[in-house]
Order: structure tokens, then C-alpha cells, then sequence
């Protein structure tokens, strides 16, 4: 989890989708402000939806990160930690077994 | 390493070379077994889905073409084609329909049917193939008719695959591609007996 000073608006950037949730103290707390006006940077990571997923691999391909694997030939995992969010493996999977979502 | 992964990444050139072959010479169409008993054998013994995530010449075919080449429009495959009653109901189709080819097969076998040298599209329309016979003597005649039935097979399944690359997402006919279904039913099997 990245902790930031953001924009008071959740916005887009052309691969990824930067949110505002929760609120931290800000930097200017050092020189004696202390609104609570500064939010956590969270990044949307993929999640399989296992019903789905007909664990053709497509997904693994594309990942830049091989944070996909196929789980005994089953299902597709994702490891969150590995995970950078680009939504290329929800792009291409055929069957829409991939959501993105920010992680609980 | 390196190597190994660039060599399995032209998987796909087989493909069309078995394609090509079938259109020259009908016998090749026998190649094409490989196609059916080298993922169920993997996912039996132990290498998963393997076919499908590495080696399967089609998958990767499609690939090419819909990511690659820019020739699919990417969109998604309606909800009913991607329910488990179509996935399994096209598998017990497409099971349906071989061992129908087979009963041609035997009817020629046993004298009791003649050639039909043409490749029969969608089950439905018969396209005259007659060039592409020519084995002559030294192969039997059931031998041949089995090699039409299943290039006929192989044929229209690679054209509904390359619509639905074209029509949704490269990869929408692994989806319900009846060899993906089967293995897929084999890991799931293999992982409740495990437990
Ligand atoms: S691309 Fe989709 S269906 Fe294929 S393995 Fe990945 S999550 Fe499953
Ligand atoms: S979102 Fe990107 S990094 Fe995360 S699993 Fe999918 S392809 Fe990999
Ligand atoms: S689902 Fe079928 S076409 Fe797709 S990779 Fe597997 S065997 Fe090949």
C-alpha cells in the first residue's frame, strides 16, 4: 500500500485507475496543519472469478508480472502481491472470469 | 530456456500446416488424433492443463491473429455461450458427432458404405474434397473415409473458433472448445479424488 497526497478526485490515467478511500494525516501535519485531508493511493488488482474461468492460460500470457498461474489445471490464481493492477489479463480473457478490484 | 519457450511459442505453425497438409493430401487429417489424445493423456497424467496453457497450436493461432494481428473487435461472449449447460452440451455434441464419423468409418469397413470424399462443414454441408484423395491402393478405404470425417471435424471447429476470435475475444473459442472442456473436467476430477 502506497500512502500519498492525492487529488480530492479519484481519477485515470491511461492504464490504471487511481481511488480515494480512508484519509491519513497529511505531510503539512510537520508544520502544524492537521486536517485529516490526505488519502491512501489504492491500486485494483485482479480477481478470478473461479466459476467462470475455463483455465485456457490466456490470462498467464499477457500478465508482464507472472503473477497468474493455473491452479491444477482448473482455475486461474493471481498472486496480489505480484499484481499491478493493468487489467491486460481482464482484457483477455475470453470467458469474463476477471473482475478488478480493490483488495479488501 | 529461452530456446525452449521460443519453440513452444511456434506451436501454432503445426496448425496451419495440418491444415494445409488435409487440403493436399486427405490421409494427413490422421495427424490431427494428436490433437485429441495428447491433451487428454497430459491432463491424465499429471501435466494439468498444460495442452492449453503452452502447447495447443490453435490457441496460440488465435492468439496471433485476434491480439497480434489486431483482427479480433474484442468484445465479450454472450453470457449463454460461456454457462456450463453449453460448454458441456457442445462437448456431448461434438462426442456425439465423432462417434457418428466413426459409424461411417465402420460402414465402409464392413462394405456396407462407399466413399464420400468431401468434407462435410457444420455437420450439415458437404464441400467436394475429391482432389485431396490420393493415396490410391495402398491405403484402405475406411482409412480415407476416416480422414474426411475428421478433417471435417477439425475444419469447421477451426472456422467457428476463428469467428469467434473475429466476432469476441481472441481466445473466446477455448471458451467452449470441447477438448478444453475435457480436460478441464479431468483436472477437477483428478483434484476431488486427491481430496
Ligand atoms: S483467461 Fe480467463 S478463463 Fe482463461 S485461465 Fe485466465 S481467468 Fe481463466
Ligand atoms: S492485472 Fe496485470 S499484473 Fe495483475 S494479474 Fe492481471 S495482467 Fe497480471
Ligand atoms: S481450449 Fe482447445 S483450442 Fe483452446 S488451448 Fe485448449 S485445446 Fe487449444
Amino acid at each position: 500500500m502506497t500512502l500519498s497526497v492525492l487529488f480530492p478526485v479519484p481519477y485515470v490515467t491511461r492504464s490504471r485507475t487511481y481511488g480515494l478511500i480512508g484519509a491519513i494525516k497529511c505531510e503539512t501535519a510537520d508544520i502544524g496543519c492537521d486536517h485529516m485531508a490526505t488519502s491512501i493511493e489504492k491500486r485494483k488488482k485482479a480477481r478470478i472469478l473461479r466459476d467462470n474461468c475455463v483455465a485456457c492460460g490466456a490470462c498467464v500470457n499477457v500478465c508482464p508480472v507472472n503473477s497468474v498461474s493455473i491452479y491444477k489445471g482448473i482455475w486461474a490464481d493471481v498472486d496480489p502481491e505480484k499484481c499491478i493492477g493493468c487489467s491486460k489479463c481482464e482484457k483477455i480473457c475470453p470467458a469474463s472470469a476477471i473482475t478488478m478490484e480493490v483488495p479488501e | 530456456m529461452s530456446m525452449n519457450k521460443s519453440w513452444k511459442d511456434k506451436m501454432w505453425i503445426f496448425s496451419v500446416i495440418y491444415f494445409s497438409l488435409g487440403f493436399f493430401n486427405i490421409i494427413f487429417a490422421w495427424l490431427g488424433m494428436l490433437c485429441f489424445i495428447t491433451p487428454i493423456l497430459m491432463s491424465i497424467f499429471g501435466k494439468e492443463k498444460a495442452f492449453c496453457n503452452s502447447y495447443c497450436g490453435r490457441g496460440q493461432l488465435f492468439t496471433l491473429l485476434g491480439s497480434g494481428k489486431k483482427m479480433s473487435l474484442n468484445r465479450n461472449l454472450p453470457a449463454f455461450l460461456k454457462s456450463r449447460w453449453f460448454r458441456y452440451g457442445f462437448f456431448i455434441f461434438f462426442m456425439i458427432m465423432f462417434v457418428n464419423m466413426l459409424f461411417a468409418t465402420w460402414a465402409i469397413f464392413s462394405g456396407s458404405g462407399s466413399l464420400n470424399a468431401s468434407v462435410r462443414l457444420f455437420w450439415t454441408f458437404d464441400v467436394p474434397w475429391e482432389w485431396a484423395n490420393r493415396t490410391g491402393e495402398s491405403v484402405p478405404l475406411w482409412a480415407i473415409q476416416f480422414a474426411y470425417g475428421f478433417y471435417s471435424l477439425m475444419l469447421t471447429s477451426l472456422i467457428l473458433g476463428l469467428l469467434s476470435m473475429i466476432i469476441y475475444k481472441p481466445r473466446s473459442w477455448c471458451v467452449y472448445c470441447p477438448m478444453g472442456t475435457a480436460t478441464q473436467m479431468i483436472c477437477k476430477i483428478r483434484e476431488e479424488e486427491r481430496l
